[in-house]
């Protein structure tokens, strides 16, 4: 039996045997032989060698550096472009005598090279970064970004810039959560990546955007510092970088858009607007024709750049994105078919999936561009697909496209989304999950056919485990699919939906720590509500009228313009069912009081919905019955007439015009029932105790705006746009509104 | 729709001129302070913080005020150290050993190893539905068709409304129009008139004249009538008591796929004005080809007392 040359290299490295020449010998040896070929690498890996060059990058004596440095230049070919051989050096504490290298005092070609392994290292997302942060590495590191430090020597300025790069963009790496971040800044790094922003090296310059970009994703704290700062001569860095976009080299580009954008996501560059829409969007939609690392990254850069903004996704759309990422997106497909190799660009995939999903986000223009681009039927495919990412990705595409009518009704029924996505209901990955319950919101709604086909599939027994998942996204993705299921629907579907989900559980929505999830568990009682005095009792009886009405009591009196509104519209449902039904709302005094609170709201539309709590309460046929008689007697106790009255003249056309049908209700109620006894037209309780506002003369009626500008209530201007704001209106609440006792409540109404 | 010998389906493309105006960012660029991130520990880097601080030149002062000026600087590098690590912490769980104790203990580490929060991009925009008195999803008008001595009931059910986008669509039903179809429905969207879309229609076969002969049959429209082609004319449907619209109609419900109905066609679209406080619609259909100013009369279906529900897009 022989040894291959290979063993007999491995052999050769153990500490005590060989000669120090002889090591390096056999080291380069293996740096020869494993250079681009996974099998050698693989081989090697089997022989043990990790351990053995741990040892030698581990020893204390510095006398000679070359054979560290050549173990350490071993372990990065190890690493490079393979995740498993990354995981296998992590696995065995490589990284640990790795940072040990970097210390300063050490050859500069032994740091360079420790630096550039570090780098291949936390290439992977799976490598723990945590030991960086320990001790006093992260201190040394940052030291070496300084490349105009006091131990320079010369001939050495090539070694020390390229460590700088090197270290600028493992911080680059590390940069994954917040207490990341800010230990990197703390440590005094950004000034130091100014520097090297600065260089004009071109490099160097790319090395640290890609830092500082790091350290202001998703970081506004940082961004602002950052945004803030000042290069050597003065300057800015926004403006510098804005420089960089125009670069010839794609890579720096790319860097430069790529820093500018998560600045511009921070919100701390609003000077920089228009230059971002002319000079940075057409830079990266033009990269997505390139190859390579560029094209892979520009779309997801791209599509960070432009969510929420509508100005910028229609600039995309009419750049050509579409059509752009559509084909990149097509022609992976194909290729996989032809050569089976799968995986290879996934990334490429998902990020041209969130560029698309990102572009058609708001405008349905956007939308149907991406259908006319025959793409669908790429991204549906995609929902199955093993990548995670990519899943999530087309997930979100499929998301936005259903924010549509027409794709609901059309391109999406003919794709088949409903399969996939009821697959990605029971997805493992948590960010697939979020996005696949996003989308079902807007499946189950009653213009889309895909309603009917989800629930025969059981949709709504998933609910449930649905809420109970932990994930406060995922609960709230949730309960606003039921509420929009509800919507519009059946009196069956809803009891069969409340049937299986459980009052219960709306309940414990309702009072839920997050106020989005209350909103729409609001809304959906307000769906339940809706339309059928069946539907109403069945809500009556689900919840227990005394706890419905609590509830409604409790959210309105929050005074949150979410919670406001839904609250409102309850009642205005409520107030459709019988007499029982709104008698339970007379009932409640504070109830009552918000209500009229809400009718000076600053908004439109929350004036809007507690004035139909109004018509509703006192909407009558051709003759006023007593029930509606003594419902109008206690809200004109209250003041809600007056109050009607001066919103006569609201700027809003369509406060106005519920105001006149409200008073409509009040003017019939006294041409069949009279004064009321005080002759002068100031309503008042029949038990006498009611607090109305004594002293108005009895024309109201015929010249309301009249009587309002006699009254002079600063908060019915027509004049002013925000007439309706807080401090006129608490100051009319005080002179209106009953405050309790035995007041208008507490007479006998039957 | 309108009943037709011969039909076509023409899917015509809306024009791409809407206009949004995507507020982005929050911006608050305040002071111009510089501040040093660690200003504390590192006076390595104090010379670049002095060069990138000062705009005025340093050698126009006396040696005193520059003292006076370096002090002032470290000092306020020095605050807004201080603040920093003020300002975190309360955040401040022990990190994992070594730096919290090089930090001197001030739990600088102490950020719990949560991934950065991942915003749901969907979440600050909302799609939420717009209300503007009965055009809101869920609401319902009717009324008739007339072509020449023919009258057919008509019903629309509005499925959408988006205001910002200057749009809205829902359902058609016609009935009697064909044999075959006793009641026919179709899918609509709407134009409205305003800042993305104009009076002038430029697509669908319409002329500027056909847009003149068609808007000018709306009483409302008659002070717009000599100045609705100038380019920088707006009409602001905001707080109007008319609006104006282009409805066309795509294709059938419940099958789209459906094409081709003999007897039907919907090739062509609807000149539309919406009264607000009556609560009604008046409309004139057009095509090229077909017998011009067919008349639609829809008055809102109003239910009271009134419920309303609502959805929203995620």
């Amino acid at each position: 039996m022989t040894l291959t040359p290979h063993e007999v290299a491995v052999s050769q490295l153990a500490t005590d045997q060989t000669v120090p020449l002889d090591r390096i010998k056999s080291l380069r040896f293996i740096k020869n032989s494993i250079i681009g070929n996974k099998t050698k690498k693989d081989l090697y890996i089997q022989l043990g060698i990790v351990s053995r060059l741990q040892d030698i990058i581990s020893t204390k004596d510095d006398k000679d550096s070359q054979l560290k440095i050549q173990a350490v230049i071993v372990l990065g070919s190890f690493a490079f472009g393979n995740e498993s051989n990354i995981l296998a050096l992590t696995n065995s504490g490589v990284v640990e005598p790795l940072l040990n290298c970097l210390n300063p005092s050490g050859d500069p070609k032994l740091i360079e090279a420790a630096a550039r392994t570090l780098n291949a290292i936390y290439a992977s997302p799976k490598v723990s970064r945590q030991q960086l942060f320990m001790g006093n590495h992260l201190h040394v590191l940052v030291q070496l970004l300084d490349t105009f430090s006091s131990k320079h020597r010369p001939g050495q300025d090539i070694v020390q810039v390229h460590t700088a790069e090197l270290v600028a963009s493992i911080l680059a790496r590390c940069c994954e959560t917040l207490e990341q971040q800010m230990q990197i800044a703390d440590s005094g790094a950004i000034p130091l990546l100014m520097r090297l922003l600065a260089s004009g090296i071109s490099k160097s310059q790319e090395a640290a955007l890609g830092a500082l970009a790091a350290l202001v994703k998703d970081n506004p704290e940082l961004a602002q510092v950052i945004a803030q700062m000042r290069l050597e001569k003065g300057e800015r860095p926004a403006p510098f970088i804005l420089r960089l976009v125009r670069d010839k080299s794609p890579t720096m580009r790319l860097a430069a858009a790529t820093c500018l954008t998560y600045l511009n996501r921070a919100g701390v560059i609003p000077e920089h607007n228009s230059d971002i829409m002319l000079t940075v969007l057409p830079i990266l939609v033009k990269m997505l024709q390139l190859t390579g690392a560029v094209q892979e990254t520009a779309p997801q850069v791209l599509a960070h750049l432009i969510w929420e903004s509508e100005n910028m996704q229609k600039a995309v759309c009419d750049m050509e994105a579409i059509p752009k990422l559509a084909s990149i997106i097509s022609q992976m497909d194909e290729e996989d078919n032809v050569y089976g190799i799968v995986g290879q660009k996934d990334k490429l995939k998902e990020n041209s999936l969130l560029a698309l999903a990102a572009i058609s986000q708001l405008k349905e223009d956007c939308r149907k561009q991406v259908i006319e681009a025959k793409v669908l039927s790429h991204i549906v495919s995609a929902m199955s697909h093993p990548s995670v990412g990519v899943r999530a990705a087309a997930c979100q595409c499929t998301r936005s496209l259903s924010r549509s009518v027409k794709n609901l009704r059309t391109s999406l029924v003919d794709a088949g989304i409903e399969n996939p996505l009821f697959q990605l209901l029971s997805d493992e990955d948590l960010g697939v999950l979020r996005s696949a319950t996003a989308t079902l919101c807007n499946i189950v709604l009653d213009v889309s056919p895909m309603k009917k086909t989800i629930m025969e599939r059981g949709i709504v027994s998933k609910f449930v485990r649905m809420i109970s998942y932990g994930d406060n996204v995922v609960r709230l993705n949730t309960v606003w699919a039921i509420k929009n299921l509800v919507f519009e629907a059946e009196s069956e579907v809803k009891e069969n939906v409340m049937r299986q989900f459980g009052y219960n559980n709306l309940v414990l929505l309702l009072n839920d720590s997050e106020p989005a999830v209350q909103e729409q568990a609001l809304n959906l009682v307000r769906n339940l509500a809706h339309k059928r005095e069946h539907d109403i009792e069945q809500v009556f009886r689900g919840l227990g009228n005394g706890q419905l009405l609590s509830i409604i009591e409790e959210k309105l009196s929050w005074d949150d313009p979410r919670l406001l509104e839904h609250a409102l519209y309850v009642l205005v449902n409520i107030a459709t069912g019988n007499e029982y039904h709104k008698q339970s709302i007379l009932k409640r005094q504070g109830i009552l009081r918000s209500v009229l609170r809400s009718m000076n709201h600053e908004s439109a539309a929350i004036r809007v919905a507690s004035i139909w709590v109004i018509i509703n309460l006192t909407w009558q046929d051709d003759k006023v019955s007593h029930s509606v008689h003594e419902c109008v007697t206690l809200l004109r106790s209250m003041g809600v007439e007056d109050r009607l009255l001066a919103l006569n003249a609201d700027h809003d056309l369509d406060v106005r015009d519920r105001v006149k049908t409200a008073l409509q209700h009040f003017l019939m109620d006294q041409q069949q029932y009279g004064h009321n006894n005080n002759g002068n037209g100031v309503p008042s309780n029949p038990t006498g105790t009611g607090i109305g506002r004594h002293g108005h003369p009895s024309s109201r009626y015929h010249d309301p705006q009249q009587q309002q500008q006699q009254e002079n209530i600063p908060s019915s201007s027509s004049s002013s746009g925000d007439a309706f704001g807080g401090g006129a209106g608490s100051a009319m609440d005080t002179t209106h509104i009953v405050t309790g006792g035995p007041g208008a409540g507490g007479h006998d109404r039957r | 729709m309108e009943s037709a010998a011969n039909y076509e389906y023409n899917n015509h493309s809306t024009d791409n001129n809407g206009d949004g105006d995507g507020a982005h960012a929050h911006a608050h660029a305040s002071s111009s302070l510089f501040i040093h991130i660690n200003g504390i520990r590192h006076w390595t880097t104090c010379a670049l913080s002095l060069s990138a601080t000062n705009t005025f030149n340093l050698n126009s002062l006396t040696p005193a005020q520059r003292s006076i000026l370096l002090l002032k600087q470290q000092q306020q590098q020095l605050i807004a150290g201080l603040a920093l690590l003020r300002k975190r912490q309360p955040l401040g769980v022990s990190g994992p050993g070594g730096a919290a104790a090089r930090n001197g203990g001030l739990g600088l580490t102490g950020w719990q190893q949560l991934p950065r929060e991942k915003k749901d991009p969907f979440d600050a925009v909302r799609l939420r539905p717009s209300k503007i008195a009965h055009l809101y999803a869920g609401s319902r008008f009717q009324g008739r068709q007339k072509s020449g001595s023919n009258s057919y009931e008509v019903i629309v059910d509005i499925k959408d409304v988006n205001l910002k986008d200057s749009s809205l669509c829902g359902y058609l039903h016609i009935r009697g129009l064909t044999d075959e179809y006793p009641e026919l429905t179709t899918f609509f969207d709407a134009e409205i008139i305003g800042n993305a879309y104009s009076f002038v229609t430029k697509k669908w076969d319409a002329s500027s004249k056909t847009d003149k002969e068609h808007w000018t049959l709306f009483k409302p429209f008659e002070p717009m009538c000599d100045i609705f082609t100038n380019d920088d004319f707006k009409y602001d449907f905001q707080n109007k008591d008319v609006i104006f619209m282009r409805w066309k109609e795509h294709f059938l419900v419940p099958d789209h796929r459906v094409e081709g109905i003999t007897g039907a066609s919907f090739a062509g679209f609807y000149y539309i004005c919406y009264n607000m406080s009556k609560g009604e619609i008046e409309g004139y259909y057009y095509h090229q080809s077909s017998e011009k100013f067919q008349k639609l009369m829809l008055s809102h279906v109003q239910e009271r007392p009134s419920s309303f529900g609502s959805f929203e897009f995620r």
